[in-house]
């Protein structure tokens, strides 16, 4: 057991004993090993021993301490809508999902906060919200699986970030189970706190590979009375995207300032041809002042009603990718996106936060798609900016860096890691460098 | 003491002048805002660029001696007393605006470029750096990083955090690192987001990348006039209800309104119980509507008086009354003692029954003024430095204030930082595990703890004053 820090691949326990001693000390009714099971929690082609639902924080905190009692590697996950993001697993021995942690702990309206166990999902959260006249203005895919932890694990976010923020701006404390089965908290239940390390900052996009996050606590904002999308056509992509960036240029203040392609709009339910796309929200005046503005600022901009495919869109593809960039930088890229696709043979989808330079890239798995992934990394790397893939079938995850340049030297992530988790227990391989 | 050689080493590498040695010189350096606890360093060092506090940092590291990073010396908790670290590195020399994209609402700044230049220099682009803490003409951006400053602004804007978004550090080791940069959603852990609030503890910061956002199209200032403090938290707690979420939501209490219309004659009453400054901004057509709900609602609950700046210069008096309040106290008594603490917002009135009921037992005169909308308190403690006593009675004072914080489900700090003044208290609010993962996760930055030691962590067994004989008698 002992030596597991220094040979993490030795002494994989067998399915059956791990299996036995966490029902001994989660619960018999938390461990689950029917085949059939398991392969809905593969990761990467891995198929787990074990899996284990927990249902309190004690139950994570336990099944972790077992693990490593046992030498045994965790991949935390909620609903598993982003589990897929990351380096195949080096080991993988136990799914721990938190999916059962369904409380909503506390919700006090008039401090505009929420904390909640990570297993609620976004849709829960809203519910709880919207009675109360709030939200959490953040707008990532499939709110109706995505869990409170797997927002912050894989640090998901929608367009709304132009003007609203990430979710790192939202979390104002959160609870997560590290190495040994500890129970760790940073920040706290108030809106302004500076005392101690910003521990829930680590938690975020760190794709469970410092821990299982177990609670989070939010602040919230007054939902606001008005909120609705419009769009224009555009001729080309580039064109879209120049004119959706113009409009920063002007008094305006849009929640919201997308644009994509022709085959993402027909995806999403618009005219298959380019389009910006602009979020309007805030007083009802407000959205009708800019609106009255956009006709002259965005000829042929109208209402539209825009529904959940956009939110989700490219999850479903076998090939996706997240671009970052400055947002000036983005129509220039786009543009070289549309000819270089055409030249690589590749049929590529995108949706694009324009404003705030991200974009989502999709493709299909034939043709072979690496070769424009690394033309696409190398022109977002000239211009300052990453691209991090997250989708992509097994074969092709093993040829390339999924990640890409980290934002800071490695060997600072390798002990910040270890500070957590110094057994190596977390996604063991699946983060930044191989972490 | 430092040793001769080293210090002609630190000479050879930022000039004479920029080595600070002669005790008269160094007393500016004894302290921050904090002023309770005095510490003057062997040394300090002004370094000029980032190459320098490189050089500086590697002698330092040759010879594992420790240092504090230093800014303008502005911090509220001590952060920047040199505690058993004979070296201060002062980043203020380290002043340039290195790049503004007005198009892509970014800057890179150096650490000593002082929190209300980057503003000036964004305003001819309609931009701006939100964060503004009220010394924000003195205080530099790497002190904001590391105590993630807020300012009145924060209640809709956010903290130093949610507008920083990388930093280039130079570790203790000397190795000069970069964190995030000028792009997004970059592959890895947020160690800017780490490093913003760390207190120096990392290393030191020498160059900082910021958001700018962009100047609302309309901004409308009231002043709303009570007789009691009560009647002015609950239209705090109106104005939220409302759905609306103000740029700034900021009281002052009758002490504080006191001091303040003596120093700068804004025209508030002297007899009110306490004043909101509300400050909304955004588009014209929203912030007109919601300036009428405001107005109502304060009626409502009471106020005598709902005053609108005027123009620009009115807004800009109530605005020097507020950030200034703290200094306009000097009148009130020879020194004072501000403390930061947050209570959820709804428990603005019990924290301020809290604070009455410790100045009446520790006999001292205390004044509020702070971030109402935010739950960020900020009493001010009045006294005499030259009466032992009355410090005692300030320190222990404080220490009730923060407890009932904690009590009622709140924080030890909003944004001065827990520096040297709060270690003791963090138990308070964190578990022996939660503070052994904080140590942990210091050294995966500072193996040695050579950086800003002494700060943060309670020291083991509890009462700094033993371990740290010179703590305690304030100068």
């Amino acid at each position: 057991m002992g030596d597991s820090v220094l040979t993490p691949q030795s002494s994989v326990p067998s399915a059956a004993s791990l299996a036995e001693r966490l029902a001994a000390e989660v619960g018999a009714g938390v461990v689950e090993t029917s085949p059939a099971r398991l392969a809905e929690v593969a990761v990467d082609g891995a198929v787990p021993s074990v899996l284990v639902t927990a249902a309190t924080r004690e139950q994570v905190g336990r099944a972790i301490a077992v693990a490593e009692e046992l030498s045994a590697a965790v991949i935390p996950r909620g609903s598993g809508t982003h589990v897929h993001i990351g380096n195949p697993p080096r080991r993988y021995d136990i799914a721990l999902s938190c999916r059962g942690l369904r409380r909503v702990l506390a919700h006090d309206a008039g401090d505009m906060t929420v904390a909640v166990e990570a297993g609620v999902t976004l849709d829960e959260l809203a519910a709880v919200l919207r009675s109360a006249g709030q939200w959490l203005p953040l707008d990532p895919p499939r709110p109706e699986e995505v869990t409170a932890g797997g927002l912050l694990a894989a640090d998901l976010n929608g367009g709304l970030r132009f003007s609203h923020g990430k979710a790192r701006d939202y979390l104002i404390g959160a609870r997560a189970v590290v190495g040994a089965g500890t129970l760790v908290r940073g920040g706290g239940s108030v809106v302004k706190n500076v005392a101690g390390y910003d521990l829930p900052k680590l938690l975020v996009g760190s794709f469970g590979s410092l821990g299982a996050i177990v609670e989070a606590t939010f602040k919230v904002r007054p939902l606001p009375a008005a909120d609705a999308w419009f769009a224009a056509p555009c001729a080309t992509l580039a064109d879209a995207a120049s004119r959706a960036l113009s409009l920063l240029d002007e008094r305006m203040a849009p929640y919201a300032l997308d644009v994509c392609d022709a085959a993402t709009a027909d995806e999403i339910g618009l005219p298959a041809r380019p389009h910006a796309l602009l979020r309007l929200g805030g007083e009802v005046a407000d959205v009708n002042a800019q609106r009255d503005r956009l006709a002259t600022l965005l000829p042929g901009c109208d209402a539209i009603v825009l529904g959940a495919a956009a939110r989700g869109f490219g999850l479903a593809a076998p090939v996706s990718c997240l671009l970052g960039l400055l947002p000036g930088d983005l129509a220039a890229l786009v543009a070289a996106i549309e000819v270089e696709a055409r030249s690589f043979g590749v049929a590529v989808r995108l949706l694009a936060h324009a404003g705030s330079g991200v974009a989502r890239v999709c493709l299909e798995a034939e043709p072979a798609p690496l070769p424009f992934l690394r033309w696409l990394r190398f022109a977002a790397r000239q211009r300052g900016g990453h691209l991090r893939i997250e989708r992509l079938p097994l074969e092709h995850k093993r040829e390339i860096d999924v990640w890409g340049e980290p934002t800071a030297p490695l060997d600072l992530f390798r002990r910040v890691k270890e500070a957590l988790d110094p057994r190596s227990t977390f996604s063991p391989g699946r983060f930044v460098g191989g972490l | 003491m430092l040793s001769p050689s080293l210090q002609s080493k630190l000479t050879s590498v930022v000039d004479k002048k920029n080595v600070v040695v002669d005790p008269d010189a160094l007393r500016v350096y004894e302290c921050d805002g904090f002023t309770l606890e005095k510490q003057r360093p062997e040394v300090v060092v002004l370094p000029g660029s980032a190459e320098e506090v490189v050089e500086v940092v590697r002698l330092l590291a040759a010879e594992g001696i420790a240092f504090v990073p230093r800014g303008a010396g502005t911090g509220l908790s001590g952060g920047c007393l040199p505690v058993e670290a004979p070296v201060a590195i002062c980043t203020s020399r380290m002043n340039r605006i290195l790049e503004l994209d007005a198009r892509n609402r970014r800057a890179v700044v150096e650490a000593g470029v002082v929190n209300a230049w980057i503003s000036r220099a964004a305003l001819p682009h309609g931009l701006c750096y939100a964060p503004d803490p009220s010394s924000q003409p003195a205080c530099t951006i790497g002190g904001n990083v590391a105590e993630n400053s807020g300012g009145p602004h924060t209640l809709k804007y956010g903290v130093t955090t949610n507008h920083v978004l990388g930093v280039e550090i130079v570790l203790p080791s000397g190795e000069r690192v970069q964190f995030g940069g000028l792009t997004e959603d970059g592959p890895g852990y947020d160690l800017t987001g780490f490093t913003v609030g760390s207190e120096g503890t990392f290393g030191i910061v020498t160059k900082v990348f910021v958001r700018l956002v962009p100047l609302p199209e309309a901004i409308k200032t009231f002043l709303a006039v009570f007789d009691s403090v009560d009647d002015a938290t609950a239209s705090v707690s109106g104005i939220i209800a409302a759905g609306i979420v103000p740029a700034a939501l900021e009281m002052m209490d009758q002490t504080i309104i006191e001091a303040v219309e003596a120093a700068y004659h804004v025209g508030y009453p002297q007899d009110a119980g306490a004043v909101l400054i509300v400050e909304l901004d955004g588009l014209a057509a929203g912030v007109e509507v919601q300036a009428e709900r405001v107005v109502a609602v304060c009626r409502e609950r009471g106020a005598r008086e709902v005053r609108m700046a005027r123009d620009e210069a009115e807004r800009g008096l109530l605005w020097k009354s507020r950030k200034r309040a703290f200094g306009a106290v000097g009148r009130l008594a020879p020194n004072y003692c501000t403390q930061d603490g947050v209570v959820p917002r709804t428990k603005v009135p019990d924290i301020l029954r809290a604070i009455r009921a410790a100045a009446e037992k520790h006999r001292l005169r205390i004044g509020n003024v702070f971030h109402a909308g935010d739950g960020n308190i900020h009493p001010i403690l009045l006294y005499d430095e030259r009466d032992p006593d009355q410090v005692e009675r300030v320190l222990a004072a404080g220490r009730d204030i923060l407890a009932a914080c904690v009590d009622l489900g709140g924080s030890l700090t909003g944004e001065h930082g827990i520096g040297i003044e709060k270690m003791d208290q963090m138990p308070l609010i964190f578990s022996e595990d939660d503070l052994d993962a904080m140590r942990r996760l210091r050294r995966a930055f500072d193996p040695d703890e050579r950086c800003n030691p002494h700060k943060i962590f309670p020291t083991p067994g509890g009462c700094v004053e033993v371990k740290w004989p010179k703590r305690g008698v304030p100068a």
